[in-house]
């Protein structure tokens, strides 16, 4: 083999083993992100056991709040059936559900505030207690996906990365993100 | 032996916001031991330098036989050199066990009141850490020796904690080299873990990585950019990692750097009152930190917090310094008081979360 064979080879080669160790890296970051969101379903699971146990609790005592008990029970349903969602699209609309069912299950607690027999009840404290628990730990969860997918984002936004992660099918998945309710500005006299 | 005036011993003045309320303290239980402590004080020092009168000429003497006695000898390995030297240096044990007699006093009489005075804690001299805290703190590099000593354990505003000067040693003879001398701080924590995670000085990018390589922890990336340049985080759980550290804990931790003690006046040349120079002008972390860093784990429920420091916390000035000035005493309460802070500032008294 002389050097004028030999070069080009040793460049292929170069080129080849970049090529294998950058795909295996954005694959790597991808299952990161899958991995992250398991962990937001295990809290989200947590969240959809204990919400049942909540809603006996409270109707018993919230009759007026008859509309807010059936939104929750309504999310907590659609949730439910989109926890097998992988697909980018799919997980975005998930995410929404679950958005909107955090922002109803806050509107169900501060109304618990208005029923003082309901508040002291020892079974709502408990449950109370566990659902705060459970959202610590969904709000870590969060956490931890977004920084995954801000890691697979650096590394598929920039080039030549690009063009591997576009060639081997890997797409950017979406931050969770607060929604519009929760960006607003809160009026304290409204819950007064 | 002949105690102090009553008369003769000064009162205490408040100088510190952490100094409210210590009067009462020390009008009842410093003040009456006071002139003891300071009457042993001068008997301990007139023996001290005596035998210090003896020690000196009689280590000369030693030293010079020494060397007379090896050029004598045939031997090539100075054990008669070494005789004399290993005579020597018990001598001077000797001639200093007066002072370390004096240091112990102070302690043993003036620091379990302080502590009482700042909470339900309890003061050991020579109390020591269980090697399986040591360890299962996981902040500490390998060891093969441990000497502890001033162990204050109990509760502080409702939070069980522990904390004592731990030193750190590895192999043994010529090899034996320090590896950790500081203080390890364990307080109970406000929620439960079932992982391990850990907070380190940044020490650069290389020296991170060669650390990563070591362990089968995971690195945590963070949010806050200003806690990211500082340290380094490690868990065995991204989730629980995150779960401990919310961006309001992580700017507690953060302001551990502003953290200042004022010390107050000082006058003398004890290594406490350089301590106590550099946190009135620096602040506290900024000492830890102009030294080796802090290094804090989160395992089962509880935080693991170990400071590297040079020298020892708590303990007397020269055995030539005045008890009656109570300047050791403005010190104890500073140095006691910084680390009661980490407390407040870590809001490890605030119970954030119930358990499930």
């Amino acid at each position: 083999m002389t050097p004028i064979t030999i070069i080009p080879i040793a460049a292929l080669a170069v080129v080849l083993l970049w090529f294998y160790s950058t795909y295996v890296s954005i694959v790597r970051k991808r299952n990161k992100v899958k991995e992250s969101l398991s962990g937001i379903d295990v809290q989200l699971k947590k969240r959809h056991d204990l919400i049942p146990n909540i809603l006996e609790i409270a109707k018993k005592f919230m009759e007026h709040e008859k509309g807010l008990l059936e939104a929750v029970t309504r999310l907590r349903t659609q949730a439910i059936s989109l926890e097998q969602a992988t697909d980018a699209k799919s997980v975005t609309e998930r995410l929404q559900t679950e958005g909107l069912l955090q922002e109803q299950m806050g509107k169900l607690m501060v109304s618990v505030e208005s029923y003082p027999e309901l508040k002291s009840n020892q079974n709502m404290v408990q449950a109370q207690q566990s659902y705060n628990e459970v959202e610590e730990q969904l709000a870590a969860a969060r956490r931890y996906y977004n920084s995954s997918v801000r890691v697979l984002d650096d590394s598929i936004d920039i080039f030549p990365v690009s063009m591997v992660a576009s060639m081997v099918g890997v797409q950017k998945f979406p931050y969770f993100e607060a929604t519009a309710e929760d960006k607003k500005e809160v009026n304290a006299s409204d819950h007064l | 032996m002949d105690t102090v005036a009553q008369d003769n011993l000064p009162e205490f003045v408040e100088r510190e916001p952490y100094e409210q309320g210590f009067t009462k303290f020390y009008n009842d239980s410093i003040k009456p031991q006071l002139g003891g402590l300071e009457s042993s004080r001068m008997l301990l020092r007139a023996k001290h330098n005596k035998r210090l009168m003896i020690c000196i000429p009689l280590a000369v003497l030693l030293f010079c036989a020494g060397i007379y006695l090896e050029s004598l000898s045939s031997g090539g390995d100075a054990i008669l050199f070494k005789m004399c030297i290993f005579i020597g240096f018990l001598l001077f044990g000797w001639a200093y066990s007066p002072v370390f007699k004096y240091k112990s006093q102070v302690k043993n009489q003036i620091l379990p009141i302080i502590c009482s005075f700042f909470g339900n804690l309890t003061y050991f001299e020579h109390g020591t850490q269980p090697k399986t805290e040591v360890e299962k703190a996981g902040i500490f590099p390998k060891y093969s020796g441990m000497q502890s000593e001033d162990l204050i354990r109990g509760t502080y505003e409702g939070v069980a904690l522990e904390m004592q000067e731990l030193k750190l040693t590895r192999g043994s003879g010529k090899n034996k080299k320090n590896v950790f001398k500081g203080v390890i701080f364990i307080a109970e924590f406000n929620k439960k873990f079932a992982g391990r995670t850990y907070i380190k000085k940044d020490m650069g990018k290389f020296s991170n990585w060669l650390e990563s390589l070591t362990n089968d922890l995971e690195k945590v990336e963070l949010e806050d950019p200003e806690f990211e340049e500082m340290f380094e985080v490690f868990s065995t759980n991204q989730i629980e990692a995150r779960f401990i550290l919310t961006t309001s804990f992580m700017e507690r931790i953060k302001r551990l750097s502003e953290l200042k003690v004022n010390s107050g006046d000082s006058r003398s040349t004890s290594a406490s009152e350089q301590f106590a120079e550099i946190i009135a002008n620096q602040g506290f972390s900024s000492y830890i930190k102009k030294i080796y860093g802090v290094r804090c784990s989160f395992v089962e429920n509880k935080m693991y917090i170990s400071i590297n420091m040079s020298y020892n916390l708590f303990e007397a000035s020269s055995i030539n310094k005045t008890l009656l000035d109570i300047e050791d005493i403005h010190i104890f309460l500073a140095q006691m008081n910084s680390f009661f802070e980490i407390i407040k500032i870590l809001k490890l008294n605030e119970k954030i979360t119930l358990q499930a």
